[in-house]
């Protein structure tokens, strides 16, 4: 028998009241995140599942791919070499209240590991009146399965004095743009108070 | 001095019981070959290491220097950055990669049973700290094995009292690694706290005063080189801001780009370099009361105050200069033999309440606060899966400082040694595909 186990009563009680504090912690925590959970309004800033250009005729834009969709039949595509990609911009404006957080989410495929620092980037460009935002979710850090679909999101905590000119912008930066071909599908930034 | 409890073992063969540390690394080259292997053959793993594939990441550079020397420039990185004594210790081999990494293995695995066998580490545990992941890094061209075998001769140097084996380790790591800059603050610290123990002053003050004329010597021998090479005796140093590695403030949340897969092993030698921070501060507190109060100083094996405050000094380092990004620190902790002088030293203590391991869990829970997941700053998880990923972690460090009074031992090391040993792979597999692993 091992010396230093305590007596087994004595720690079977300890068990059962460490278990009783968890369970306690445990409900309180689920009590909490339902009260975060509960939906506020949230505004759409940008919806991107890259199927539009189709319908309208005109020539498929070069960034767009049918080699892999997440879904319908396009994806958002980063080139070899590629040190930016994509650059959609809206104003904050486009919301009812100019939003404290958002919520950045999307489905990106890699088709291996070799991407290196490759970050999908949420500015908010606020022309000299304040200092810019910028807030980036690093893919190779989050993402470890390849040549699949993943899905991936990011929260931000917007400062309180943005107001309804400022721009958000929503673009790739491949830091290394030695790496792979990267696929972006369903692409979303919601906003909320 | 400590030496921690030997396992119950049924009476074996003199030979076994004397060179058992030895049979052990044995047992584990075995154990490892046969999980490699298996792997391998079912295609769980698909990369082993060979000549196609070892030539990734630093090994460019160290290559560089084996073949043409040291280069050194103003405006872009450089192989100055990089110290000399795996490139020429490669050059003299005349190996190529994969024999390189056989050598560095060898050396690491002949350094690995001469610290059991000197720290007297029972079998179990030995097995345990020869799977740590982060021991990749020894198969392949990299400096790890060079500063394992000479960080191996400065712990031992220590513990044995022998001067020439702890200046000999001193500049052998200075040469291999820029090992001064954590070392001589580990090493100033060392000399205090030995110092104020009994009839030990003069001791501390000759070990610790060749020791830094050890690590000088190191840095003018290095300086030397790449002056004699390069006409800028001080490349190693200038060159390091072209890697990023300036003095910044802190970014939170902590990030690591070796990611998720890395983070774990990173965060947990995060929170031993923060451990470490703590017990040296209430050491220094001790000494200063005993200065002036002649209150009773803990008596610590100095090779234990070396290899916490070189703890210390790797995490202040990748703090200071890395701003928040956590990438490294995991193998200059782990795959090193300060980490199997730490676990040796826990292993060696009684036991401790139970509601002291609850308690660390507890704080080492909020502590995991620096990478953000309860404020959902821990992109891509939900707060849910961020307390699952961090609680796993919690328990895996758990189980390794309460090793010595777990009451199924031997499971759960069995437990952790194919765990990690798999991971071991995994990561060995993705170095190898030049992926972010570091």
């Amino acid at each position: 028998m091992n010396p230093y186990v305590n007596d087994a009563p004595a720690f079977n009680q300890r068990l059962l009241r460490l278990l009783r504090q968890l369970t306690s912690l445990g409900s309180l925590l689920i009590l909490l995140s339902a009260c975060q959970v509960r939906e506020q309004e949230r505004c759409v800033l940008l919806d991107a599942d890259f199927e539009q250009f189709e319908a309208w005729g005109a020539p498929i834009p070069p960034f767009l791919t049918k080699e892999q969709a997440h879904s319908g039949h396009y994806s958002f595509r980063l080139p070899q070499g590629a040190e930016y990609g994509g650059n959609y911009v809206t104003t904050l404006g486009k919301c009812a209240t100019v939003p404290r957080r958002l919520r950045l989410s999307g489905w990106v495929y890699l088709p291996n590991g070799r991407i290196r620092s490759t970050v999908l980037v949420v500015q908010v460009l606020c022309h000299g009146r304040r200092p810019d935002v910028w807030e980036g979710l690093e893919l190779s850090e989050k993402v470890k399965r390849y040549q699949t679909w993943e899905s991936v999101e990011k929260y931000i905590r917007l400062p309180e004095d943005l107001n309804a000119s400022d721009e958000l912008k929503v673009y790739v930066w491949h830091a290394d743009p030695n790496g792979e071909i990267i696929l972006f599908d369903d692409l979303k930034v919601e906003g909320w108070q | 001095m400590y030496s921690p409890v030997p396992d119950s073992v049924a009476p074996l063969p003199g030979f076994i019981v004397r060179y058992r540390n030895v049979w052990v690394v044995g047992l584990h080259v075995l154990l490892l070959a046969c999980l490699t292997s298996a792997l391998y053959a079912f295609g769980i793993i698909r990369y082993l290491p060979s000549n196609d594939t070892l030539f990734r990441w630093d090994v460019i550079w160290y290559n560089q220097i084996r073949e043409s020397g040291y280069v050194y420039s103003e405006t872009q990185m450089s192989n100055a950055a990089f110290f000399p004594m795996l490139p020429y210790v490669w050059r003299l081999s005349g190996l190529w990669l994969l024999g390189m990494s056989l050598l560095n293995a060898s050396l690491f695995l002949a350094a690995s049973a001469w610290l059991a066998h000197q720290l007297r580490l029972p079998p179990r545990l030995q097995l345990l700290l020869l799977s740590t992941p982060s021991l990749l890094f020894m198969v392949v061209p990299y400096t790890e094995a060079l500063f394992f075998v000479f960080s191996t001769l400065l712990v031992l140097g220590l513990r044995r009292r022998r001067l020439w084996w702890w200046l000999l380790g001193l500049l052998g790591c200075g040469l291999t690694r820029s090992a001064s800059t954590m070392f001589t603050p580990a090493l100033v610290f060392m000399v205090f706290m030995w110092a104020m123990q009994p009839g030990q002053r003069k001791t501390a003050i000759v070990w610790g005063a060749s020791g830094l004329g050890a690590l000088l010597l190191s840095i003018g021998l290095v300086a030397t080189t790449q002056w004699y090479q390069t006409g800028e005796p001080l490349g190693f140093i200038r060159a390091q801001k072209h890697w990023g590695h300036t003095l910044r403030a802190l970014n939170f949340p902590f990030s690591d780009p070796s990611g998720i897969d890395v983070l774990w092993l990173d965060a947990q030698a995060l929170w031993l370099g923060v451990a470490a921070a703590g017990l040296c501060t209430w050491l220094a507190w001790r000494w200063l009361l005993q200065w002036r109060q002649q209150r009773a100083f803990p008596i610590l094996a100095p090779e234990v105050i070396f290899a916490l405050g070189y703890c210390v000094g790797v995490t202040l380092f990748i703090l200071s200069y890395q701003g928040g990004s956590l990438w490294n620190i995991g193998r200059y902790i782990f795959a090193t033999p300060f980490f199997v002088v730490l676990v040796a030293y826990q292993a060696s203590l009684p036991a401790w309440p139970w509601r002291r391991y609850l308690l660390i869990a507890a704080g080492t829970m909020l502590f995991w606060q620096v990478f953000g997941i309860y404020s959902l700053n821990f992109d891509t998880f939900s707060t849910g899966q961020a307390i699952w990923y961090f609680g796993l972690v919690t328990a895996y460090l758990v189980a390794y400082l309460a090793w010595r009074q777990l009451r199924w031992q031997r499971e759960i090391t069995m437990l952790l040694y194919v765990f990690n040993l798999v991971m071991l792979l995994h990561m060995l597999e993705g170095w190898l595909q030049y992926y972010v692993v570091q």
